[in-house]
């Protein structure tokens, strides 16, 4: 490209120069995303990738095509593509060109819209170049002066673009290259677009894949400090267990019956569980055991001396009260002695 | 030995501060539990014995405690009326937060020891739940169908945490495993703790009482079933091992003492340690020997036990050891301690100065402060 600029040069010179670069730039666009601020610009920029063919062919048959070389100068350097003064065009030009810049940032969708009226025409990459060079040999009032006004703008954009961010330098006139060749490369385009998509989409398919179960290894690792495997645990010997101790406990309280009755209830059952703890214990004759308070307190609730009332255990006299169901719990699996008493926890 | 009356109520969990080695927090319950008023006590181990410093009254039992591991002054409590309260004892009479999730009694509470900025709690209603002090809602709860007694954050790891049941299972849930269902959230492991003993004993085995089982035989009066397991039986305690971090030893109703390795749980338990007469209420590991095991029993003792496994020369149950060496001995009991008069609910190690000091509490309505290096035999 410096040779392009200094160097003495022909005009095949200048065209072998620029094709290679535009395949370049195609490949680089095509292949998918690649370690450089153009790619990641043109990932973004949704109106680039599509106006670039039409801006090729539109320079091989348009009237206009004098006019990029204005700000193509060699003397120009870095184009300012959002300078109006630059372009030199008509001055709505320059307004378009303003309008347009916003909705290439902004919000893409709406403005095309507006500016390519009308919309359904634009079926593909390559349907509105076709669509413009029909208006160029058969002009029609209503649709050709905003199509007009709405592509050069965009050449000028797409091309400032191409000159700022990846070849300053390379002022090339691109209206050189013949119509023929970029008929070609749209349709080229066309199928490599598909397969760059589709390629990428298999790639991040692979990625979350990938992914996936490389936060399934990461967990594996994570857990292997203590050694635990992640194996699918089977519950189902738990569930087919039969309920023993706390478990066998039915918290369901049935609602239709008094809560004298309840209580009553419960007072009968709390002597019925101190009895059947008692049985349990009446063969261990440690003093310990024979002394106990809590024991002593068991027979008094087996034999209906004391009674719980409300918070606290008071001396039986006539109305039994309720029960609290830890109490319960003390009654569960057999011949382990005390070990029910666990319950009352 | 120090002793401390907690006039009135009937001791059910015990806790040394993770902060103080003069302070020892004690939950107690009226009337044993059954119905009635709860309180937590804050002793202080002073030069003229164990005084409290403070205590928080409450409208039910308390069944567990656990202290903040971040804050000092803090603490949680768990109430038989399915509150989970923390209080912070620069403020009298009432707690700083409540939650009121469980839908019934809240059996065991604990602080996770190595992020310590959750805690969990275990519940009847077949739920651990893990919470954050300064959230009012709880973070997580975990299923287990089955009432639940006891729920421990590993000590090695900020995301492990294991429970135990009355249905007789070990559960380990791993919080960044993937929910799989409504029954296995965050699940990775439910061991059936009557499985059969393992039958090698240990990857670690270098025995060095020469030949014959390293385990106390398992006396007849213990059910087995033909398969050699044994029945079900609910699980009322359980432990994970400070030194070995895969080890966690379970007790329950069926007064044996088992230990597992999580690495094979499903091989059955590594020790089988026979001796209580009634049910296992509490166990703790030490936090200064790898192989010493302290219980509290049904049967109104407390026992100290090795599991046989120590690091270090000089067999196990002696000394931290010097050199990173595994040997082997004997499971079995060392020693016990029968001073308390009625069931033994609570035991604590303290984790300051002589390696052997400890706590237990009772339905006597006593504290005792000892160390176990006097009853070892």
């Amino acid at each position: 490209m410096t040779d392009a600029l200094c160097g003495p040069s022909n005009p095949l010179q200048h065209l072998q120069k620029h094709t290679s670069v535009d395949r370049t730039l195609q490949q680089d666009r095509l292949v998918g995303p690649r370690h450089s601020p153009v790619q990641d610009f043109r990932s973004q920029s949704q109106n680039a990738g599509i106006l670039d063919p039409e801006f090729n062919a539109f320079q091989a048959g348009a009237p206009i095509a004098a006019e990029p070389p204005q700000f193509h100068h060699p003397q120009q350097g870095p184009a300012r593509q959002f300078d109006p003064s630059v372009q030199g065009g008509p001055s709505n030009w320059a307004v378009d060109f303003q309008r347009l810049n916003l909705s290439n940032s902004a919000s893409p969708l709406p403005q095309q819209k507006s500016a390519y009226q009308p919309p359904a025409q634009r079926s593909g990459p390559g349907g509105w170049h076709q669509e413009f060079m029909q208006h160029e040999v058969h002009p029609q009032p209503v649709s050709s002066p905003l199509a007009h006004q709405a592509y050069q703008p965009y050449m000028g954009h797409g091309v400032g673009n191409f000159q700022s961010q990846f070849a300053p330098r390379a002022g090339q006139p691109q209206q050189q290259q013949p119509a023929q060749a970029d008929k070609g490369k749209e349709i080229w385009d066309d199928e490599a677009f598909e397969q760059a998509f589709d390629s990428a989409r298999l790639a991040m398919l692979g990625q979350e894949e990938q992914g996936q179960s490389r936060t399934k290894e990461t967990l594996e690792q994570l857990t292997e400090p203590t050694e635990i495997t992640v194996q699918p645990t089977n519950l189902d010997h738990i569930s087919e267990q039969a309920r023993i101790g706390a478990d066998t406990i039915d918290h369901q309280e049935s609602n239709n019956r008094t809560e004298e009755e309840i209580t009553r209830d419960e007072n009968d059952e709390l002597a019925r569980v101190a009895g059947d703890l008692l049985d349990k214990v009446k063969d261990d004759q440690s003093q310990k055991f024979q002394q106990s308070n809590f024991l002593a307190l068991m027979r008094r609730f087996r034999d209906h001396e004391v009674r719980v009332e409300g918070d606290r255990v008071v001396n039986n006299e006539s109305s039994p009260e309720r029960n609290n169901s830890r109490m319960t719990g003390a009654v569960d699996s057999e011949g382990t002695g005390m070990g029910q008493s666990h319950g009352f926890a | 030995m120090l002793e401390f009356r907690t006039q009135g109520f009937n001791g059910y969990g015990v806790k040394y501060s993770p902060f103080f080695d003069s302070r020892i927090a004690v939950s107690a319950a009226a009337n044993f539990g059954l119905v009635g008023n709860g309180r937590l006590y804050i002793l202080g181990l002073t030069p003229n014995g164990i005084v409290a410093e403070k205590w928080y009254d409450t409208q039910d039992c308390l069944f567990d405690t656990a202290w903040s591991e971040a804050h000092e002054n803090q603490i949680v409590v768990a109430s038989g009326d399915g509150a989970v309260k923390l209080f912070d004892l620069n403020l009298d009479n009432f707690p700083v937060q409540s939650w009121h999730e469980h839908k019934r009694e809240v059996f065991s509470v604990h602080w996770n020891l190595t992020s310590k900025d959750t805690f969990c709690s275990s519940s009847w209603d077949g739920t651990v739940k893990i919470w954050n002090p300064t959230r009012p809602a709880s973070i997580l709860t975990l299923p287990t169908n089955s009432c639940t007694y006891s729920a421990s954050w590993s000590p090695h790891s900020p995301f492990l945490l294991s429970c135990v049941s009355s249905d007789s299972h070990l559960r380990v849930f791993d919080v960044r495993a993937p929910t799989v269902s409504g029954t296995t959230n965050h699940l990775v492991s439910a061991t059936s703790i009557h499985n059969a003993p393992a039958v090698s004993n240990t990857p670690y085995a270098c025995t060095i009482d020469g030949p014959g089982s390293l385990l106390p035989p398992i006396p007849p009066t213990v059910p087995r079933l033909a398969n050699g397991t044994f029945p079900p039986s609910e699980c009322l305690t359980h432990d994970w091992n400070k030194y070995r971090d895969t080890i966690i030893a379970t007790g329950g109703v069926d007064r044996l003492i088992r230990t597992f390795d999580l690495r094979m749980p499903s091989q059955g338990p590594l020790a089988v340690l026979p001796g209580h007469g009634y049910a296992i209420r509490k166990l703790a590991w030490s936090p200064h020997l790898p192989d010493v095991l302290l219980s509290a029993s049904y049967d109104m003792t407390c026992r100290v036990w090795t599991d046989g496994i120590g690091l270090g020369v000089g067999g196990p149950g002696v000394s931290m050891g010097k050199t990173s060496e595994v040997v082997q001995g004997p499971a079995r009991e060392m020693g016990r301690m029968a001073r308390h008069t009625e069931f033994v609910t609570g035991v604590d190690w303290c984790l300051f100065g002589a390696e052997g000091w400890c706590a237990s509490c009772g339905w006597d309505e006593r504290l005792l402060v000892w160390d176990v290096r006097a009853i070892m035999g």
